[in-house]
């Protein structure tokens, strides 16, 4: 898995590529732990990521509720059919921003 | 005719989460040479992710040192039947409560939703204790139209 870092304005956007697993779903929460505490917006883009489980939308759920206790405000672009599938099954769809492309993720975190 | 032997795929994983990479790469490979569809071919991954996690995680003592999960596949012109067998401690999730999935972010839990995944996506669930082993077997319906396929 890749994550690539940048800014638009006072928004991180992190870029991640491949599988966000339970092997590598550690590397995601030490960024996303870290900045959505100190970034007024996080928005995640997963047009590169090709798979997600548990263990990923459970970092990400770590990340929301930093994020609700007083951190930045997290939105999330781009998924594919399978990634937006396992948000579906397990009930995330709903209780994550979560935006066609980039544009419309950064207009809900601003 | 086919050589039965191709239509399955038989993994030996030792109990860390690094043998998820080679787990992942099986599979796939498996399902592609089967001509087996993307869709389902992202199912199984991701139910055997979850299944090999929670037993590497939760199933055994640290002093226990190296074990072995094996993870099989049979592949026929309907189904794919899986078996997951591992000598950890007896555990059958099959018996796990289903999660809370309108629950708010404040509430909301991760704990379960592995096996959730499995209940949604799988078919024929069958968990038994034998010889010190949880056999977990379960199928996966290849044809267009079954709600699991």
């Amino acid at each position: 898995m890749q994550i690539n870092e940048t800014m638009d304005g006072e928004v991180l956007i992190l870029a991640v590529q491949g599988r966000l697993d339970s092997n590598t779903s550690k590397q995601l929460d030490e960024v996303l732990t870290n900045q959505i505490q100190s970034k007024p917006g996080v928005v995640l883009d997963f047009s590169g990521l090709e798979y997600i489980s548990s263990a990923g939308l459970r970092v990400l759920l770590k990340g929301a509720k930093q994020g609700r206790a007083g951190g930045g405000k997290l939105a999330l672009c781009c998924l594919s059919s399978h990634v937006r599938e396992v948000f579906d099954i397990s009930g995330f769809s709903s209780i994550f921003s979560i935006h066609d492309d980039r544009a419309g993720a950064l207009v809900a975190v601003k | 005719m086919l050589d039965a032997g191709e239509m399955q795929l038989e993994l030996v994983l030792r109990n860390e989460l690094a043998e998820i990479d080679r787990l992942a790469e099986a599979v796939e490979a498996f399902c592609e040479k089967h001509a087996v569809p993307p869709d389902t071919a992202f199912h199984l991954n991701l139910v055997l992710e979850e299944l090999v996690t929670n037993i590497v995680s939760y199933g055994y003592d640290e002093a226990e040192g190296r074990r072995e999960i094996r993870v099989r596949l049979a592949l026929d012109a309907q189904s794919i039947v899986v078996d997951v067998i591992d000598d950890a401690r007896p555990f059958d999730p099959l018996s796990v409560p289903e999660p809370d999935l309108d629950a708010s972010v404040e509430s909301r839990a991760i704990g379960g939703l592995g096996v959730h995944f499995l209940r949604t996506l799988m078919r024929d669930l069958c968990y038994r204790r034998e010889n010190g082993q949880n056999h977990l077997t379960f199928r996966k319906p290849l044809a267009e139209g079954d709600p699991a396929a």
